[in-house]
């Protein structure tokens, strides 16, 4: 009997192998995505010191947009921003081939970006970072483009579980974000990412949540109108940020191209300018978040802080610099829910209603501006259950969550991630082609081959092209296929060739017969 | 079957594959240690800088400015938010600026984690006790006293803050039973239980003080706040030899002065008092009378008719002047006597109001004394 193994074998071994990978892509995430938190603080303190003088606050950010521009502009201009649009976009057109100047480009500008004040989040870059390194560590490892395909939301997940300590949440949102579908086959690996990430999290940082919120729970029963009320206002808030930042960013883009080296530096001086006013809107602002869910912020200060965070995040954003904007998202609802949360307390005892405390209403503020902005509520629900570890809060947090989703997709029906691709040009193909099951595009016909072409061959396809479109081109070529990226059609992925559509065609029909591959 | 051959770069595909994947996870080990370091030196820097800023926050809150205090102490809790002092300090700097629900919803926070903290119990009654929320304070009160203590002396101070605040809400008899508490756990130190013994007597327990007063002046004799307190008890007991005896020890205050005067004529007007003779029975009686009778002359304006009290008054006491004259010898008329002077004082202080002359507070204490309080 010879031991040559069947093809089922050599599939099932592939099969583990991913697995492992599966592992090593969520840690090698996880520790990505602490080395960039910890860079930033780190970054952070170097620039500003312990008490920063006036100027050291002005000069700080307007500096550093100096430098991040040229490098956003010249260098790397494919990490503007969150880094969540551009994952999506990686994962859904372009086979999940991210190269490996992304992470790192987006590791160094965020890293200077957010260190240097600017008002942004570390989420969103993590989440580039993790599924960079994931694609980037694929393609090193010769995996079909399938697999490749395949890694990007486990290196997703994995980094965004390690920057939030929030497994469910990063596994929900790459289900709901990244792949777009929570039904997806990917679950298990996005699962076991996002675990091992935790794991390597926890053992560098401890098991520290997030946030440190006392337990809270609806109180009275009449307490949800007030929940209703902020859930209202909250997707009031979500509107006025993406279409604020939408618009602005709009702007920016309409300017010359040449511009672009220096838009950066513009929203450097607005944050430098708006340092001078206070700190406390600097950088991520986690601080200042944990103050207004144990309630220890007035709300006058909450609604400064929340009217300055907004126009500091819309200028940062939208002039181009690296960084994301969920921490923003739960830093504007904290400070919109706290303050809610403060006039409730003061106001619903004279009605006989007996309230919670406002740090409850700025948990649920957080949640509510998440799904108002970031449009994933089930991820917002997880998330704000895994920081406080409490059932308490949910049914409240529930219906805010659910008022500020509605009213943000009425009046701003496309995302605000994927409306910040269509400005750049790149048009995600619609949730119901996706939901075809069944359905096989480009990207599984496949061979990699990535490279740069001076001009696209006249007979081409992109990796979402469903089967029909691949077969009739596939006449049309000289056997040789070529898939270019949606998004630029100069960017070469890979080929398809006969042997590539009849491998993958192949398979399919022998396990439905004998399931040993002959050699005939 | 299949050949060796087919599978052959595949097989060698795979092989590399796995040489690949343990460099991976070489490389992602490495990765590991070296962000363990960063991780570990980012920690330690944010808990240099949070002790540093609660050190700031103290210098600018004793400098006199609570509001660079409070965000100092900001930003150690934000740096290090395990440490409960820094959220305590915040707190504390907050109720002094006024910020009282703040500061009660930060101590709030920290009662989450640490319930049985005495620090956090005592501050939240305190703000309780400063908006006179009795009920919430004691709770707080209670659970900052009974709480494991570190320190001994601890519990020791809450339990004189709670007395002190009992008192000051006019909680008298569970003041009480927290000084019963208190005396038998003074410790050693001279000045708690010389305070201990002054606050039973502010409780209305004037035996029980004077029993503390005495023991601190068996070992301290010299001791002027225990003469002062045993005298002020002495005098509540009504024992006014003893009043005398303390006063001249430690009783340089006027109102203690005022009061060891008050006692000594007591002593030396009470016409009742034992081991006296009959004649200086009826001198006392004498002179308690002329001065009563000054009063009473003293009480009516200058040209109008006394009024039926106070001439009622004047007659019945020169009735009982004639009549102790004809009956020397009568014990029963100098008790009426004494009684009358009393009468006469009270009447005094209702129409003409109190005077500040040792005499007139000495024949009322004689004849509540003698009298039992009947008048």
């Amino acid at each position: 009997m010879s031991a040559t193994p069947t093809r089922a074998q050599i599939r099932a071994r592939d099969d583990r192998l991913f697995l492992v990978l599966t592992i090593v892509v969520g840690i090698a995430a996880g520790l990505s995505a602490v080395l960039f938190s910890l860079s930033i603080d780190a970054t952070s303190r170097y620039l500003f010191g312990l008490a920063p003088s006036g100027a050291r606050l002005f000069l700080v950010p307007v500096g550093v947009s100096l430098l991040t521009g040229v490098l956003l502009a010249k260098v790397v201009p494919g990490v503007r921003g969150s880094g969540v649009p551009q994952t999506k976009a990686a994962f859904q057109l372009s086979g999940g081939v991210i190269p490996l100047r992304v992470p790192l480009g987006k590791f160094l500008t965020g890293v200077l970006c957010v260190g240097s004040g600017q008002s942004m989040g570390r989420e969103g870059p993590s989440v580039q970072i993790g599924a960079g390194l994931a694609s980037v560590i694929g393609r090193w490892l010769r995996l079909s483009p399938r697999r490749v395909h395949d890694l990007v939301p486990v290196g997703s997940a994995g980094a965004l579980a390690a920057a939030f300590n929030t497994p469910v949440a990063a596994v929900l949102f790459t289900l709901e974000e990244i792949i777009g579908d929570l039904n997806a086959a990917l679950i298990g690996s996005t699962v076991l990412a996002s675990v091992a990430s935790v794991v390597v999290m926890r053992s560098l940082l401890g098991n520290e949540p997030l946030f440190h919120v006392p337990t809270y729970e609806l109180v009275h029963p009449g307490e949800l109108a007030a929940y209703a009320v902020l859930g209202v206002a909250g997707g009031g808030l979500s509107l006025l940020f993406s279409k604020g930042l939408l618009r602005t960013r709009a702007y920016f883009l309409s300017l010359p191209e040449r511009s672009r080296i220096v838009q950066p530096v513009a929203g450097g001086v607005a944050m430098g300018l708006l340092l001078l006013v206070t700190p406390a809107v600097m950088g991520v602002g986690y601080e200042y978040v944990d103050q207004a869910l144990n309630s220890g912020l007035l709300a006058r200060t909450m609604i400064g802080l929340c009217l300055l965070k907004l126009v500091a995040t819309i200028v940062a954003y939208s002039s181009g610099n690296a960084g994301g904007i969920f921490a923003p998202s739960l830093y504007l609802g904290a400070m919109l829910g706290g303050a809610i949360g403060v006039a409730v307390n003061t106001y619903a005892p004279l009605l006989g209603i007996t309230t919670g405390e406002p740090g409850a209403y700025a948990l649920v503020g957080m949640g509510a501006l998440f799904a108002g902005i970031i449009r994933a509520p089930m991820t917002s629900v997880f998330m704000i259950f895994e920081i406080t570890q409490d059932y308490q809060i949910l049914v409240p947090l529930m219906v805010a969550n659910l008022l500020s989703y509605l009213i943000s997709r009425r009046y701003q029906p496309v995302a605000v991630y994927d409306a910040l691709l269509r400005q750049d040009g790149v048009h995600l193909p619609h949730y119901t082609t996706k939901a075809v099951v069944g359905v096989r595009t480009a990207r599984d016909f496949m061979q990699e081959e990535p490279g740069t072409l001076t001009a696209p061959p006249p007979v081409h396809v992109h990796p979402d092209h469903v089967v029909d479109v691949v077969l009739e081109r596939f006449r049309q070529s000289n056997g040789r296929l070529a898939v270019v990226s949606r998004t630029d059609a100069h960017v070469k992925l890979g080929v398809i060739t006969l042997a590539s559509l009849m491998s993958y065609v192949q398979p399919q029909a022998e396990e439905k017969g004998s399931g040993v591959m002959t050699d005939s | 079957m299949a050949s060796r051959g087919s599978l052959g770069p595949y097989l060698d595909g795979f092989r590399l594959e796995i040489v690949k994947l343990v460099a991976l996870i070489a490389i992602t080990s490495a990765a590991f240690v070296g962000t363990r370091a960063l991780a570990n030196r980012t920690i330690a820097v944010g808990l240099e800088d949070a002790a540093e800023w609660h050190e700031r926050g103290h210098d600018a809150l004793n400098d006199g400015e609570v509001g660079p205090a409070i965000e100092a102490f900001r930003r150690a809790v934000a740096k290090d938010r395990e440490n409960k002092a820094y959220g305590v300090s915040l707190a504390d700097a907050l109720a002094i600026d006024g910020q009282s629900v703040q500061a009660e919803r930060i101590l709030l926070a920290l009662r989450e984690n640490e319930p049985e903290d005495p620090g956090i119990n005592l501050d939240l009654a305190r703000l309780a006790a400063n908006r006179s929320d009795v009920p919430t304070a004691l709770r707080y009160y209670q659970s900052a006293l009974y709480a494991p203590p570190e320190d001994e002396d601890v519990p020791r101070q809450i339990r004189l803050e709670l007395i002190r605040f009992l008192l000051q809400h006019d909680q008298k008899e569970r003041a009480l039973s927290e000084l019963i508490a208190a005396v038998d756990d003074l410790g050693e130190e001279t000045w708690r239980r010389v305070l201990v013994a002054n606050l039973l007597l502010e409780a209305g327990d004037p035996p029980r003080a004077l029993e503390q007063f005495e023991a601190v002046l068996a070992d301290e004799r010299d001791n002027r706040d225990a003469s002062a307190g045993a005298g002020r008890a002495a005098f509540e007991l009504g024992d006014y030899a003893a009043t005398v005896r303390h006063l001249e020890a430690g009783g340089d205050a006027p109102e203690l002065a005022d009061m060891r005067e008050t006692a000594r004529l007591v002593l030396a007007r009470d016409p009742l008092a034992p081991r006296i003779g009959a004649s200086e029975r009826r001198r006392r009686l004498a002179d308690n009378f002329a001065h009563v009778s000054m009063r009473l002359e003293a009480c009516v304006p200058e040209g109008s008719p006394p009024p039926p009290e106070i001439a009622g008054l004047a007659q019945d006491i020169g009735e009982l002047e004639r009549q102790v004259a004809r009956t020397p010898g009568d014990p029963d008329l100098v008790e009426d006597g004494v009684a009358l002077a009393h009468r006469a004082e009270l009447l005094l202080g209702a129409r003409c109001g109190g005077t500040s002359d040792p005499l007139d507070r000495a024949l009322v204490l004689i004849g509540e004394r003698r009298l039992g309080g009947e008048s």
